[in-house]
């Protein structure tokens, strides 16, 4: 039997070559999308599984609340205050281990600067407790793992930055001046950290490291008891003996906060997740890149999927049902309903088999491309792992009972005297077709919507780059914050140029959406505890709105002849007040419609800490606009405090005319009065394009998989089409004896088709509108969310629709009527 | 006649005085749409004993195929009872008819219905693969049938291959091949010429002779005259005559 099920199918895919091959384009497509994620998300899921003792191992996760705000700070993530690892580790004696892991820089991922005397370089810095060592088996090369840390000034090396510092692996014993100032000894190689995992020296690493310091307390910023720093990957080692548990540590946890954390600063969830998950939750926190990058592609790929199964499920109804009477006689000779099915099953099963192929065929062609168009990474090693067969068994069942279910039902349940006294499908079925294609094209117009909202938002976001181009500005991204070099030397030889117009510095690197800036609450009155506004506080230099042509709308900018510089760690313990910058967003959300009105205003950052409700005072108000594309935390208001200890990024706006010169005049500033610096510098219009590739890319995905969803649909369509045009061709018939005109035929059958269509793009609607919203709400600035998308998408959809059944309505309407009716 | 089958319903034991293979009584079918109700069948009562070749005629329309279809379990009635073998088969599921389907009766269409992808060999193998019958088994007993239909030599040939004639023959030897009891043909000479269509009523009848009930739909009166009966019917119902009706 099973032979004769093979040979049937092979007789039926070969008699429906043009079908059979939209099936498996259409499937295969839809499933290299699924298999790519798939790919994806397993090594994220599979990351870290390869030290001795991964399943002892959790990262502790704080979600924190700051005063007496009603919204968290943060999502729970694997950033933890750095103090709270001591009372971990007092609190629960029985863990094995408790270690801390903080960048070696107080703002970005620990990228410093170091000089080994020849060479200047950037190497990624991660300050550990000794623990860590214990907790994370690291393959040394040279040196002791018992004494790599043994004091401070002590370090480790990977082998390949070794090779990059000194030219050399065999680098023991020999120094490092990092930062500038901070000499440190080698007293380990080590190789790099097998991947997958969350730690390494890719950019794709969270905790990115090449050199591995000891932690020291002056290490820590903000070295008293404050909770708000959640800049620390904090990790314990369960015992191996079993006695404390993971749900142990839970429990305990649920407590923690109140225990240890002042009240005053609030109150924060503490957690415990497996080292596995670091990856994966990662990716789900830093913001647009990460959450879209899971959740959409995910969802994109499902709705792919669905619309290729569904575009399978149509169409094999429809050639199905043009088999209807071999079908009938088959169960009329004595085939059961069970042997219809299974038939019918088979079939879907070898589309699904050779879908499956082509799939391969198409990831294994595409993965160069797609590691460079995407941050995906993909490791093909996955395929090699028996659970990837497994879930490709799984896939291709999954696929053929979705894909197959429905004409196999049809089928089965065909009556055979009914079938045998006519070849068309049954009309009560006609609904189901549509139903099918409602499915499809609504898929399809979600994404139609996406790709227009998308593209419009890029348009919008690439419209600031005319100006950035017109007016360059240089960014060094070397911070200048305790490099020992003095900013106020650096500025005053900079402009001796004629060529550079203004220089400023910046807290963070302009539009970098990784980074961004301090993020607290204000409140109109002190005493307003419930109607706080989240803002983005930038901690930037004098002639930072000159520097970067932000335009002041009223009061005024910082004075170097007034004391505007801000302290707030004294304002927030001692009292005094802060003389700020803010943006007309910010000023609007007080209350200030009028920008002059906000001038001299006070407006107030609530108690923390114990400390007092510190008074803020508007000195002036300039146009919307920070060097941000996303709002992150929610956070769309801006304000600018003057502090340019802070401000370690210089930013130069350069002569357009002469900007080789104006560069030659900053590196060999920088060369003079930082030789062991490196510098590295970026134009303000490449910042932003890096920022926007991510934008560009979730654009490039999105639009990508509409155009799949969109052609499977129109290639199921349009082959439907081909059969149930045939099926209606003794209707056509009929019509035209009646006197019907080939314009009229072909209206009514346009019509027939193009109704579902319009339909399932109108129910796509309030999906799209949602998930619009959703992702125009991550833009500090966003377009307006139209009809026009939605109008557009479905006249598009329509529109092609229209054109892919085209032929099928004029070959129906040219038919001769003698001749379908004496044949049909 | 054993049929071998566990039905959803059953009755095994005869009705009193039911001792024919087919026994219909006052079996209506109607067709029904949202608007219309047809009567396709109405209150028909037939019996037919083992053995006997019944023809059954009637004007187009007149529920000749309905009856037929009804007779062969492809159709179920709407009401009546329709006893076969012993048991009344009206109520059965759709997997129980099919099992008394495959193991009891063989049909034979006015357009052949051959399956134009599988070769005369695989059409006439196809009753035998559904009933589960062994490889071995299966090629001697296909090539004993197409031998007694002169077609052996024709086994690979596609039914496109075939003259019309040919194509009836290779549906003939369909039916047979899983030895039934009961033979359902519904104009089985319609698209024959005279030649041919007197070839297949041979076969027909030398069927019937070794043992087979056949029940066969015709418009032609001299096929009709080769069967031992004759029923007639008119607007849905079975008549004495169809000429003294009218």
């Amino acid at each position: 039997m099973l032979g004769h099920y093979l040979r049937t199918i092979a007789l039926n895919l070969a008699r429906s070559k043009l079908v059979t091959l939209m099936h498996i384009a259409g499937l295969g497509v839809g499933l290299a999308c699924f298999i790519v994620t798939f790919v994806f998300i397993q090594e994220l899921r599979t990351s870290d599984m390869q030290w001795s003792n991964s399943g002892r191992i959790y990262a502790i996760t704080q979600q924190l609340w700051m005063g007496s705000a009603a919204n968290s700070i943060n999502p729970p993530n694997p950033g933890v205050a750095p103090v709270a690892a001591p009372y971990l580790r007092t609190d629960f004696p029985q863990l094995e281990a408790v270690a801390r892991a903080i960048p070696g820089t107080v703002f970005g991922p620990g990228r410093v600067p170091v000089s080994s005397g020849d060479r200047n370089l950037f190497l990624y810095q991660y300050m550990i407790d000794p623990d860590f060592l214990k907790i994370f088996k690291l393959r040394f090369v040279a040196g002791d793992q018992a004494t790599a840390l043994a004091s401070a000034g002590d370090a480790i090396i990977t082998a390949a930055a070794a090779r990059r510092a000194f030219g050399t692996t065999n680098a023991l014993g020999k120094r490092l001046l990092i930062n500038n100032k901070q000499w440190i000894t080698i007293k380990a190689v080590i190789a790099g950290v097998p991947q997958p995992s969350h730690m390494g020296d890719t950019g794709q690493s969270r905790l990115r490291f090449d050199i591995l310091t000891r932690m020291l307390p002056e290490n820590i910023i903000s070295a008293g008891n404050d909770w708000d720093e959640v800049n620390s990957f904090t990790y314990v080692l369960l015992p191996a003996n079993g006695r404390f548990t993971v749900q142990q540590l839970r429990e305990g946890l649920r407590g923690f906060s109140a225990r240890h954390m002042p009240r005053a600063q609030g109150h924060s969830v503490f957690d415990a997740v497996p080292v596995s998950s670091i990856r994966l939750s990662a990716l789900n926190t830093e913001g647009v890149s990460g959450t879209s990058l899971i959740a959409t592609l995910t969802l994109l790929d499902a709705l792919v999927l669905v619309v290729a199964c569904f575009n399978y499920a149509s169409l094999a109804t429809a050639v199905a049902l043009r088999r209807g009477r071999e079908v009938a006689l088959r169960k009329i000779v004595g085939a059961n309903r069970r042997q219809i099915v299974l038939q019918s099953l088979f079939e879907a099963a070898a589309v699904g088999l050779l879908s499956v192929m082509l799939a391969f065929v198409l990831v294994l062609a595409a993965t160069p491309l797609l590691d460079t168009v995407l941050p995906l990474d993909l490791q093909l090693s996955q395929l090699a792992r028996p659970g990837f067969w497994l879930f490709a068994v799984l896939l291709v069942a999954a696929t053929t009972v979705l894909s197959g279910a429905y004409p196999a039902l049809v089928l089965s349940r065909l009556r055979p005297a009914q079938a045998m006294r006519s070849d068309s499908a049954p009309t009560a079925r006609r609904w189901a077709f549509k139903l099918l294609v409602v499915g499809q094209f609504a898929a399809a117009g979600f994404l139609i919507v996406m790709v227009l909202v998308v593209r419009d938002q890029n348009g919008l976001m690439g419209a600031e780059l005319p100006a950035l181009v017109r007016n360059p500005t240089v960014v060094i991204t070397t911070s200048l914050f305790g490099s020992g070099v003095d900013p106020k030397t650096l500025r005053s030889q900079l402009v001796q140029s004629p060529y550079v117009r203004s220089v400023s510095t910046a807290d963070t690197i302009p539009w970098d959406i990784r980074g961004c800036c301090w993020l607290f609450n204000v409140a109109r009155s002190p005493e307003s505890a419930q109607h706080q506004i989240r803002v983005a506080a930038h901690r930037v230099g004098y002639d930072y709105f000159e520097t970067i042509g932000s335009s002041l709308l009223a009061g005024r900018l910082f004075d170097r002849d007034r004391a505007d510089v801000a302290d707030p760690q004294q304002a927030w313990n001692r009292g005094g007040d802060l003389k700020v910058i803010i943006d007309r967003r910010l000023a609007a959300k007080l209350g200030w419609s009028n920008p002059i009105e906000a001038v001299g205003k006070t407006f107030y950052r609530p108690a923390l800490w114990g400390g007092s409700t510190t008074p803020i005072r508007i000195i002036g108000v300039v146009e919307n606009g920070a060097p941000r594309l996303t709002s992150i935390a929610d956070t769309e208001s801006n304000l600018y405090l003057l502090m340019p200890t802070i401000a370690g990024f210089p930013i130069i706006r350069v002569d357009p005319q002469h900007i080789p010169a104006a560069v030659r005049h900053i590196e060999s500033t920088w060369h003079e009065l930082a030789p062991t610096l490196p510098l590295e510098w970026r134009f303000t219009d490449q910042l932003f394009g890096d920022a926007f590739q991510t934008f560009s890319t979730v654009s490039n995905v999105i639009t990508g998989l509409a155009a799949f969803a969109f052609a499977i649909a129109l290639i199921g369509l349009a082959g439907m089409a081909l059969h149930v045009t045939n099926g209606r061709l003794r209707e056509v018939g009929v019509r035209k004896t009646l006197g019907a005109k080939p314009r009229q035929i072909i209206e009514l059958l346009l019509l027939d088709f193009a109704t579902p269509v319009a339909i399932a793009n109108l129910i796509a609607w309030p999906f799209a509108w949602l998930a619009a919203r959703a992702y125009l709400s991550q833009f500090l600035t966003r377009i307006d969310l139209t009809p026009v998308a939605f109008i557009v998408s479905l006249i598009a959809t329509v529109a092609i629709a229209c054109l892919a059944v085209g032929s099928q309505a004029i070959r129906a309407s040219r038919v001769e009527p003698a001749v379908v009716l004496r044949y049909q | 006649m054993n049929v071998n089958v566990a039905p959803a319903v059953r009755r095994d034991e005869p009705a009193p005085g039911t001792n024919g293979v087919i026994r219909l009584s006052n079996v209506r079918k109607l067709y029904r749409t949202s608007e219309l109700e047809t009567t396709a069948l109405d209150d028909v009562s037939l019996e037919v004993t083992p053995g006997e070749f019944v023809a059954i005629m009637g004007p187009s329309g007149c529920g000749k195929s309905t009856l037929l279809n009804i007779i062969g379990l492809i159709d179920t009635p709407t009401s009546g009872e329709y006893w076969l073998d012993g048991a009344e088969v009206s109520r059965y599921s759709e997997s129980a008819l099919t099992e008394v389907r495959k193991r009891t009766i063989g049909f034979i269409f006015q357009s052949f219905n051959l399956i134009e992808d599988l070769s005369v060999y695989e059409n006439v193998e196809l009753p035998l693969l559904y009933q589960g019958m062994g490889r071995t088994a299966r090629r001697t007993r296909v090539r004993e049938v197409l031998e007694l239909v002169a077609l052996e030599s024709r086994a690979k040939h596609k039914p496109a291959q075939l003259s019309g004639g040919q194509q009836q023959r290779v549906a003939v030897a369909r039916a047979v091949v899983g030895d039934p009891k009961l033979i359902v043909a519904d104009e089985p000479t319609g698209n024959l010429d005279t030649k041919n269509g007197e070839d297949v009523m041979d076969m027909l009848a030398t069927l019937n002779e070794q043992g087979a009930t056949v029940l066969m739909v015709t418009h032609s009166p001299s096929h009709a005259g080769r069967a031992s009966r004759l029923v007639n019917l008119l607007d849905g119902r079975i008549v004495p005559n169809v000429a003294e009706a009218i």
